[in-house]
């Protein structure tokens, strides 16, 4: 009895009639870290903004712990569970940083839960704290990074989609968010984690999938994908699972 | 009511703003369709021939002759022009040409310096632009009483066939010689689009950007669009003054410039065919609109005016066509210059 | 005289010329010009309020607001004229907010939001509203001419109620000047501290960052709508108190907003306030100036407000931008840009 958080299932989507993913099935599971791995333009974000419905579903299901989420509109989903850290622009720098993080339980109704969750975010990144008045246009990459991680775990989500989250982060900040990374999955909030760098991604994940011009070509337990130069093959398309 | 229903004079009358609409839908097709320019402003483009004919008329009518009136737009001037048009035809008519020409020279002048804000800005903006520039011109020409007639405006300038003694032999005629013209605008719209210049217009449309960094000095092709386009708008001004006889500043409202925009996105942006096809729509929703006025309107307690439904109308149309069929009636087709008549053929054979 | 001089004094003059025809010379009266200015300032801020709104919110320039001013007036005769005072005049205002909130947010069902699902350029979107402008118009000529009611005035009488200097402050002023600040002041308390107005913010700074961080973003635009539509409508409700109603009215009203909206980029809450204010006082104070002073008459009065939207619109359309919520930073900054540097 598989204790899937997220199934996808011949899913193909892209942008209008453009398809990028192609009939992908997909699987992850409670408490885990999938990391998605693959060259440029492979589909990696487009697949995780179909699930979160921000991209254009044409064909396949999605369904989060059971339910069929695949045609829901972006804020249901999120009502559902999911939250969605996009690679870029995903703060509002017009607003501050305490406000960002309060759009963040934009869902979030009672105001003691509210004020719990801020303590939640606030210990988890204290460096949020002291620039709660900041507008986050102020922020640096890093800085951003952490707000935008911090914004997306208002809801308490059991499901994560981190698309990049180290991208445009200078390499002293890298390792503090692959740290926060595995203290989010502590406190049971399953991930999905679109990354560009293959080594980090697989230190971090339990499990994960490699995509390639819009198909899933391996998809197992890291550990499993092997020697540098297989997953060099897997990328270059030479070999597919 | 009428006994019966003068099926000439509509036609008449429907062929005359066919096309006048047709020049002007073919311009503005030219401007947006294939060079991407959103003219906003085509009123005031359009205004320009109408003022000019009223002013070159006067000229040749009153002017020349040694003659002063009180003001461009008195009675007195009117009594006079329609006088002086129909004991002089041979005056009447130069002073006609002379309109057309100077209405297409200043109209497209007005159009080059108009294209001056399309510089930079991004097209809802420069739609902003130019239909408020519009209405800066229209509210200071108005205040020009020597050139405008003022609020009055001007009435009475005869038809270049007015020495045709049957009224609607003369109509005829005329609608006969706007036809021409429209049919002459569209050749001319032919030949340019089919060529190396018309696909240069849409490289521009595209992606000006590509075609700044091919080397093509894109301001200075956007400014001979306007040009061209303001142009044959002033000469639609000029034919359509000389048969209605009046120019009057209030009638150049933006809702003119936007019942252009209907003809040419109803029609199908970037072909001739297209614009005529709008401009036949909107033609014949002009004057069934009008034989509603004259024959209903008795039956009716309040006094509608036609213009209305008319415009009622076109913006229902409009919204359908945008939401349904944004491409338009007939839709954009490659253009075919002698290289890519050469290239189907091969692909052909 | 140097040369220089005589160049430039010459043309200007002869361009003024232009200006010259039928004028009338009036006396200038300051106070009596400031009050005006005030006046017609604030109904401009609350139609430019709701341009600029709606635009950061859903990007459309939409170019029926101008329409939905009309209706508002038209619907505040009709209560006058059915209610007595002083219970029209609150009921007046309501009534001219809800419908005008109404048919606007109507219209974005019908025609906005499908256009825009459907992928409409921003240009299709200005014809669109420029249709809707021009339905909604003659709709409202045949509506009127019908009801016999083409030109309407509200049946509240305005009066005298201060007289300051050689300028009078009559009730309408003090009607529309408080709505004007208490709506203002209302709208930044919303967009500062509640969650709505955090959401506004949002959805106008990036729509999809907002949808997928949980924000209702149809719910947001239809709340801009109303907001916008109904500031619209009260405009409306002081216009039909001040002068006679027609429905060529919102036009005019509507390109005086959209330039305010324009000093404030389109965007700036505040700097679309400003821009009101300046406005009226472009179309009123220095007007007033102009003809005192130039003879310059004043039917040329919306040339000013013209000229100062294109000139924005081209050089800088981004406005004379104030940071959202620092009123003085975006002070500073605007005079840091507009005097040259003193260090060479």
């Amino acid at each position: 009895m598989t204790s899937a958080v997220l199934e996808v299932k011949g899913l193909t989507s892209g942008y209008g009639k453009l398809a990028i993913v192609q009939n992908v099935d997909l699987e992850v599971t409670k408490g885990n870290i999938l990391a998605l791995i693959g060259p440029n333009g492979s589909g990696k974000s487009t697949l995780i903004k179909s699930i979160v419905g921000a991209a254009n579903v044409l064909e396949g299901k999605v369904y989060f712990e059971r339910k069929d989420v695949t045609f829901l509109r972006s804020h249901e989903i999120i009502r559902l569970g999911i939250s969605y850290v996009p690679q870029t622009q995903n703060v509002f720098e017009s607003l501050s940083v305490h406000d960002n993080l309060e759009l963040g339980a934009y869902t979030v109704e009672e105001k003691q839960i509210l004020e719990e969750r801020f303590e939640e975010v606030y210990q988890l990144f204290p460096a949020l704290r002291e620039k709660r008045k900041d507008k986050a246009r102020t922020l640096s990459g890093g800085q951003r990074q952490v707000l935008a991680i911090g914004k997306s775990l208002m809801t308490r989500p059991s499901l994560l989609l981190l698309d990049e989250p180290t991208a445009s982060v200078a390499p002293v900040m890298i390792t503090q968010i692959m740290d926060k990374i595995c203290e989010i999955q502590e406190t049971g909030v399953t991930m999905i984690l679109v990354e560009q760098n293959v080594k980090k991604a697989l230190e971090l994940a339990d499990f994960t999938a490699v995509m390639v011009a819009g198909r899933i070509v391996f998809s197992g337990e890291s550990e499993k994908i092997g020697d540098q130069k297989e997953l060099g093959e897997l990328f270059l398309g030479k070999k597919a699972y | 009511m009428t006994s019966g229903i003068d099926i000439l004079g509509i036609l008449t009358s429907f062929a005359t703003f066919l096309g006048v609409y047709a020049i002007l839908a073919l311009s503005l097709n030219l401007e947006y369709g294939y060079a991407g320019q959103p003219n906003f402003g085509k009123v005031l483009f359009y205004s320009v021939g109408c003022y000019l004919a009223g002013f070159i008329s006067t000229v040749f009518l009153i002017y020349l002759g040694g003659q002063t009136v009180p003001g461009i737009g008195s009675y007195q001037a009117t009594v006079l022009r329609g006088i002086s048009g129909a004991s002089q035809p041979f005056l009447n008519a130069a002073g006609f040409i002379v309109a057309l020409i100077v209405g297409f020279v200043f109209a497209a002048l007005v159009g080059y310096v108009a294209s001056f804000p399309a510089l930079k800005l991004r097209e809802d903006y420069l739609g902003m632009t130019l239909l408020v520039a519009g209405e800066i011109v229209r509210i200071i020409v108005r205040g020009q009483t020597w050139f405008s007639g003022g609020a009055q405006g001007i009435a009475g300038v005869p038809n270049p066939f007015i020495w045709i003694g049957d009224a609607k032999l003369r109509y005829l005629s005329y609608a006969v010689l706007v036809l021409g013209f429209a049919l002459l605008t569209c050749f001319c719209m032919i030949k340019l689009t089919n060529s190396p210049y018309g696909r240069l217009l849409k490289s521009v449309r595209d992606d000006d950007l590509a075609a700044a960094s091919f080397g093509k000095n894109v301001p200075r092709i956007r400014g001979g669009v306007l040009a061209i386009g303001s142009g044959f708008a002033g000469v639609a001004g000029v034919l359509y003054t000389y048969y209605s006889g009046f120019v009057q500043a209030d009638a150049f409202i933006p809702a003119v410039t936007f019942a252009v925009w209907v003809m040419v996105i109803v029609g199908g942006t970037a072909n001739m065919k297209g614009a005529f096809a709008g401009a036949v729509i909107i033609s014949s929703i002009d004057t069934l609109t009008r034989i509603f006025g004259i024959e209903f309107q008795g039956s009716l307690p309040f006094l509608i005016d036609p213009t209305y439904l008319r415009y009622i109308a076109y913006a229902i149309l409009i919204i359908l066509v945008l939401m349904y069929r944004p491409s338009g009636l007939i839709p954009e087709q490659p253009v075919k210059t002698p290289a890519w008549r050469v290239a189907t053929e091969e692909k052909r054979s | 005289m140097d040369k220089r001089q005589v160049h430039v004094g010459i043309p200007i003059k002869s361009l003024l010329s232009f200006f010259k025809e039928h004028n009338k010379l009036v006396q200038f009266q300051v106070v009596d010009s400031i009050v005006r200015s005030i006046l017609i300032g604030s109904m401009y801020t609350l139609v430019a309020i709701g341009i600029t709104q709606t635009f950061a919110v859903t990007r459309i320039a939409n170019f029926s607001h101008g329409e939905l001013v009309t209706m508002g007036a038209y619907v505040a005769a009709i209560v006058t004229k059915l209610v007595s005072f002083p219970l029209s005049l609150p009921l007046a205002i309501a009534a001219s907010f809800a419908v005008s909130a109404a048919v606007i947010t109507s219209i974005d069902e019908i025609v906005f939001k499908p256009l825009t699902r459907r992928g409409a350029t921003p240009l299709m979107l200005m014809v669109a509203s420029f249709a809707v402008s021009i339905g909604l118009r003659y709709s409202m000529y045949v509506a009127v001419v019908s009801q016999k009611i083409l030109t309407v005035m509200s049946e509240i009488s305005v009066q005298v109620v201060y007289v300051v200097g050689d300028g009078q402050i009559t009730n309408l002023f003090l009607w529309a000047v408080p709505i004007t600040i208490v709506s203002v002041i209302l709208l930044e308390a919303i967009f500062r501290l509640t969650k709505v107005g955090k959401a506004m913010r949002a959805v106008a700074e990036n729509a999809s960052l907002a949808a997928a961080t949980g924000v209702d973003v149809d719910r947001i635009r239809r709340i801009t709508w109303i907001i916008g539509g109904g500031l619209a409508g009260v405009a409306g409700s002081m216009w039909s108190i001040y002068t006679q109603t027609n429905p060529e009215i919102g036009w005019l009203i509507l390109l005086r907003g959209f330039a305010a909206s324009t000093i404030g980029g389109l965007s700036s809450f505040s700097g679309t306030i400003l821009g009101g204010y300046i406005i009226g006082f472009a179309e009123n104070f220095v007007m007033d100036l102009l003809n005192r002073f130039l003879g310059i008459n004043v039917i040329y009065k919306p040339t000013i407000t013209f000229i100062i939207m294109i000139v924005l619109l081209v050089f800088k359309p981004k406005g004379i931008v104030l940071e959202y919520t620092n009123l003085r930073e975006g002070l500073a900054k605007l005079i840091r840009e507009i005097r040259p540097s003193n260090r060479n």
